[in-house]
């Protein structure tokens, strides 16, 4: 049987389990939570210090907040605008991965419709929403289209990548060991996609957030866009700052709270980073 | 007790993507349940032979049967790659259970416990050492329990007593998995050590520069007594053209 030389873990291994708390603890947790604090901190000061209606004051928001809430159509608003959201970024996403594998998988695709993801890619989104809006009409339908038309080509760019980053050497490991098309999927090539997937899920996310907000101030008959335009016309900043915050929370929540678990759970296996 | 498999390997060209033609009527047959090792400077074509047999490389004229099956239409055989090649998001029992989806968790374990790895199934492979990702393949490779494992370089780039330890342990596994084996290298030694013959290969085309038997059994070699087989492959290889 082998000797005790072979029972050696890996220098990382060794030390690993120790490291990775010590780097897990410098990188995340502790410092990213204060960053809050600090801002409101910061926040808090100006406003005292500019004492300007146009400036108010983290607590003044609050209370606007809760206004917003108890007395506005604030939770209404966020719901109308997480529901186009979510429609966006479900299609967007699913239509961006086909594509994206299509064109790393068939070099003649991708050579036929580069130019497609490159004008999509570049072309103004305000422009795709006024296009949309022409053509549908003011709905939600053409708020979802547009902000899919925008969305898509950066996913499929995204995925596109990952798909030409496959390793040749694990398709020949699934080849010589006749794994089935569906295990070679499952085990093989989704594995190896799934960082470029967050990616695209993270920034078409952050994408989706900003032109839903302005293609709901554009042309809508409600949601957080078209309530802040509102609000834009009477120079109401504290609500304005109070749906922004909401937003922010939103935003904040989904990261903290689905994306990173995810990603956790999906890209756990990975080596901490030095 | 099963025996391996028979193989009966006729390549009748295969050319490289740039035109240069590697092998030209290249024959070989193997015994059931010999241990073949295809010994030639690097670069020579040993892999490549080896992935025609696998059947990872179809892009060639000839017929390669196993068992006078064709090798697409054969169970996969055990292959242990050059490099590990573990899959990294799998840990070491979802990796021996990756190449062959009827092995249960309780199997998978047993083979980790049969290369040496008790106790290593829920770790990863970037927690495991060159050595320990070595010997998760094999254990990969025996998963399937195939009358085919082919092993391509094992060794390379080991240190020396990872490559004493892995040889015995490979010697061990062999007495008790009377698989065909064939295994490649380009370490003269390697082969004096586990195979039953050796064929050398040189020149481009491959030509078979000598194919000759051990006669000692693997549990009675010695250095000094493998030191001629090292000889004689090192003076049938001399020819080679390159490294």
């Amino acid at each position: 049987m082998a000797g005790p030389s072979l029972d050696r873990p890996a220098a990382a291994g060794a030390a690993g389990p120790a490291r990775d708390r010590f780097r897990r603890s410098a990188q995340g947790g502790g410092i990213e939570w204060l960053s809050l604090p600090l801002f409101l901190a910061l926040w808090g000061g100006l406003s005292l210090a500019l004492d300007h209606r146009l400036f108010p004051t983290p607590l003044g928001v609050a209370i606007e907040i809760r206004e917003q809430i108890t007395q506005g159509r604030m939770l209404a608003d966020f719901a109308i605008t997480l529901t186009r959201v979510t429609a966006a970024f479900a299609t967007a996403m699913i239509l961006g991965a086909v594509i994206g594998a299509a064109l790393g998988r068939w070099r003649t695709a991708d050579r036929l419709f580069n130019p497609w993801i490159v004008v999509g890619l570049n072309i103004p989104a305000i422009v795709v929403a006024i296009i949309c809006y022409i053509w549908i009409g003011l709905t939600d339908i053409a708020l979802i289209v547009a902000v899919v038309v925008n969305k898509t080509p950066l996913v499929a760019t995204t995925l596109r990548e990952g798909v030409r980053a496959l390793s040749a050497d694990y398709d020949e490991l699934a080849r010589v060991y006749r794994m089935s098309p569906w295990r070679r999927l499952r085990l093989v090539v989704v594995p190896q996609l799934m960082s470029y997937v967050l990616t695209a899920a993270r920034t078409g996310l952050s994408l989706i957030w900003k032109i839903v907000l302005v293609f709901e101030v554009l042309g809508s008959d409600g949601g957080v866009g078209f309530r802040i335009g509102i609000f834009f016309s009477f120079f109401d900043m504290s609500a304005i700052l109070a749906y922004t915050t909401g937003f922010v929370a939103v935003i904040l929540a989904v990261e903290y709270g689905v994306l990173r678990p995810l990603e956790k759970r999906i890209l756990g296996w990975r080596p901490v980073p030095l | 007790m099963a025996t391996g498999a028979a193989l009966d390997i006729q390549v009748d060209r295969k050319a490289l993507t740039g035109g240069d033609v590697l092998f030209r009527d290249l024959h070989l047959q193997v015994a059931p349940s010999e241990v073949l090792a295809l010994v030639g400077p690097s670069g020579v074509g040993k892999s490549t032979l080896l992935r025609l047999i696998a059947g990872a490389d179809r892009d060639f004229a000839g017929t390669i049967t196993i068992d006078k099956v064709r090798v697409r239409d054969a169970p996969p055989p055990g292959f242990v790659f050059q490099d590990p090649r573990l899959l990294p998001w799998l840990d070491a029992v979802a990796n021996v259970r990756s190449a062959a989806p009827d092995v249960s968790r309780e199997r998978a374990l047993d083979l980790l416990g049969r290369v040496g790895l008790e106790g290593a199934g829920a770790t990863l492979p970037h927690m495991l050492s060159g050595g320990m990702a070595r010997r998760v393949a094999l254990a990969r490779a025996l998963a399937l329990s195939s009358r085919l494992l082919l092993l391509d370089e094992p060794f390379v780039s080991l240190d020396a007593d990872l490559v004493t330890a892995l040889r015995r342990l490979l010697t061990d596994l062999l007495e008790r998995h009377p698989a065909t084996v064939i295994l490649v290298s380009h370490v003269p030694e390697d082969a004096a050590w586990l195979a039953d013959r050796i064929v050398v290969l040189k020149d481009r085309p491959v030509t078979i520069a000598d194919d000759f038997r051990v006669e000692t059994p693997r549990d009675r070699r010695t250095p000094e007594g493998m030191s001629d087989v090292v000889r004689r492959i090192e003076s049938a290889g001399k020819t080679a053209p390159r490294g």
